[in-house]
């Protein structure tokens, strides 16, 4: 994954937070769950899936990073 | 009684932490203001997350999904848990980086270099500090309400005009008076030991008070089903909130990455790989928070006593939805605790707010003014400690006036900080952007939030849109614009400034910069 399929992932997660397909239904699931909630609920978890996946590819093991080139593990002495 | 007493406990156990975090003080300015850079990764997600969620996001969430319904987590805690993240990623480890390199402890000192500008400083702090005001104010206001509404009737001799609750004016002196003391005590490391011990605490007393009222109200099911029969259009998104406004609001949380509270808390990180944990665990917990404080609203829509009477009377005091579903349907022992949960996230923004503004005045005014004369360290800290005291005496005393809703005056100081982002991204990924193009965006910015928040009563006004959108949309445009424009009509910056933060100087890695580039402090 490099800086440009992150860009992407995130400009689809932007578009996937506008859940229009039941905006003004009372949807429930799981028996208490309104819908709506449990599908933003689920969404802060993809985005942190989202970040895990990004964080590993792009901060490298040396502490550069492709995103942020002046990213380092520790600061010269 | 009870829950006054476990409340007390808390703070005294608070008063401990800050106090053990205090003999580890090194007594220098560094020291007290970013904890020598030497926090690891657990502490840094813990205290990032403890000072980003105040009473905003548990007396504000409940108060404002028990009037519009479960919509706020989607208008919030969902667009936090992407852009917060986004903004640790591409603003936070970048700031880190640079203020490693650089020796800066405060937003201002970067700016001051990065635009050749050192008026922009006198600018800026104004800006920075009267925005943080009213963010502060919200974390006093939730504190009053909620520990009014939860010791309701526990001092009927004593406090008889609040209904024997802990009048707000009281509450919010002795939280004052606690984050204060470990605050000078124990510096920004007290600060981000209280802020872990705090996380933990209101993460737990948000999922316990949820279990134990829903079960309650005859478990979650039945819950959502009062609920469903009364005000169904409380369980969908939509009702009352335009698909424009929805999206609006994902430009609130582009707040965190100006917050000066935040700034500092990313510099305590002890080396990059810090913050892997805090992009993971940040969504995560956001959702495990504003979960149960959004379920909790809608079911306080709906939920009865058992003599028939609503737990939420219809004219109950702004900010106390939660404190009274608490106060009524749990025992005044879990009251007691989930009373301390609330003031835990209140304070652990405060203390750090605290800490951030008077970090700018001695840094950045009285450590600027002293240029070429030797202010000492001791000297630095005392100024730094008097000046939060100044913060907290103003504060206090704000509170006491006209109460505002937690959540309008919340998304009003968020939107001020918004609207800084195109300046700091800019900043950060820009060459072109130029000194005059950051003036033309803070004096703009500064201007259109003034006008617009004295269109909304000061706040009073809590639904209040500009052109059909939240008015951040209006801001971060007008900022956004005002800086590429007058950018591109005045002269780029000096290549010696583009090379110290864009070149290969500010590769840490490369051969310059590891002998090149020196602070500038």
């Amino acid at each position: 994954m490099g800086r440009r399929s992150i860009y992407l992932v995130l400009a689809l997660l932007v578009i996937l937070h506008q859940d229009f397909w039941w905006w003004e239904q009372p949807l429930v699931v799981l028996g208490f769950l309104p819908a709506s909630l449990a599908y933003h609920a689920v969404y802060c978890l993809v985005a942190a899936a989202a970040s895990w996946v990004a964080a590993r590819r792009l901060w490298r093991e040396d502490g550069t990073s492709s995103v942020n080139p002046t990213v380092t593990r520790e600061p010269p002495q | 009684m009870t829950q006054l007493v476990i409340m007390a406990v808390y703070l005294a156990a608070l008063l401990g932490v800050g106090a053990a975090a205090g003999r580890l003080f090194r007594g220098t300015a560094r020291d007290y203001f970013v904890a020598s850079h030497s926090i690891g990764p657990l502490l840094l997600v813990l205290s990032i997350f403890g000072t980003t969620m105040t009473s905003f996001a548990l007396v504000g969430s409940t108060a404002e999904a028990y009037t519009r319904g479960v919509g706020v987590f989607g208008m919030l805690a969902s667009w936090s848990a992407l852009v917060h993240t986004a903004v640790f990623f591409f603003v936070g480890a970048r700031f880190w980086t640079i203020g490693r390199r650089y020796g800066y402890l405060t937003q201002i000192e970067y700016f001051r270099d990065r635009f050749e500008s050192r008026a922009i400083g006198f600018l800026l702090f104004p800006v920075l500090v009267g925005l943080t005001i009213p963010y502060l104010l919200t974390g006093l206001l939730g504190a009053g309400s909620v520990v009014m509404a939860l010791t309701q009737g526990a001092l009927p001799g004593l406090f008889p005009a609040s209904g024997g609750g802990v009048p707000p004016e009281i509450t919010n002196f002795v939280v004052s008076l606690v984050v204060l003391t470990y605050v000078s005590t124990g510096g920004l490391r007290g600060a981000a030991w209280a802020n872990a011990f705090q996380t933990v605490v209101f993460l737990v007393a948000a999922t316990a008070s949820l279990l134990l009222i829903a079960r309650a109200l005859g478990g979650p099911a039945a819950a959502t089903e009062a609920v469903l029969a009364r005000h169904p259009e409380r369980l969908a998104s939509g009702p009352g909130v335009s698909q424009l406004e929805f999206l609006t609001y994902g430009l609130i949380p582009l707040s965190v990455g100006a917050f000066p509270h935040v700034f500092q808390h990313w510099l305590t990180a002890r080396s990059v790989g810090a913050f892997r944990m805090t992009v993971v665990l940040h969504p995560v917990f956001i959702m495990v928070l504003w979960l149960p404080c959004v379920l909790i609203g809608i079911w306080a829509t709906a939920a009865l006593m058992p003599d028939g009477s609503f737990v939420v009377p219809l004219d109950h005091a702004p900010n106390s939805q939660l404190g009274l579903m608490v106060g009524k349907l749990t025992s005044p022992v879990v009251g007691g605790l989930l009373g301390a949960g609330i003031l835990a996230a209140i304070m652990s923004s405060l203390d750090s707010q605290f800490l951030a503004v008077s970090s700018i005045f001695t840094n950045d005014i009285v450590g600027f003014h002293a240029r070429g004369r030797e202010v000492s360290e001791r000297r630095r800290v005392l100024l730094g400690r008097g000046f939060v005291l100044a913060v907290v005496g103003l504060t206090y005393g704000l509170s006491l006036g006209e109460p505002r809703s937690v959540f309008a005056l919340g998304i009003w100081c968020f939107s001020g900080f918004a609207a800084l982002m195109p300046l700091i991204v800019a900043a950060l990924y820009w060459r072109r952007v130029t000194r005059e193009g950051a003036f033309a965006s803070i004096v703009t910015t500064g201007g259109l939030w003034l006008l617009l928040f004295a269109s909304s009563g000061y706040g009073a006004d809590a639904g209040y849109q500009f052109l059909g959108m939240m008015p951040v949309a209006s801001l971060c445009a007008v900022s956004a614009a005002a800086l590429v424009v007058t950018s591109l009509m005045t002269t780029p910056p000096s290549a010696a400034t583009i090379d110290k933060f864009f070149g290969v100087a500010a590769d840490l890695h490369g051969p310059a910069g590891s002998h090149g580039a020196q602070p500038s402090r």
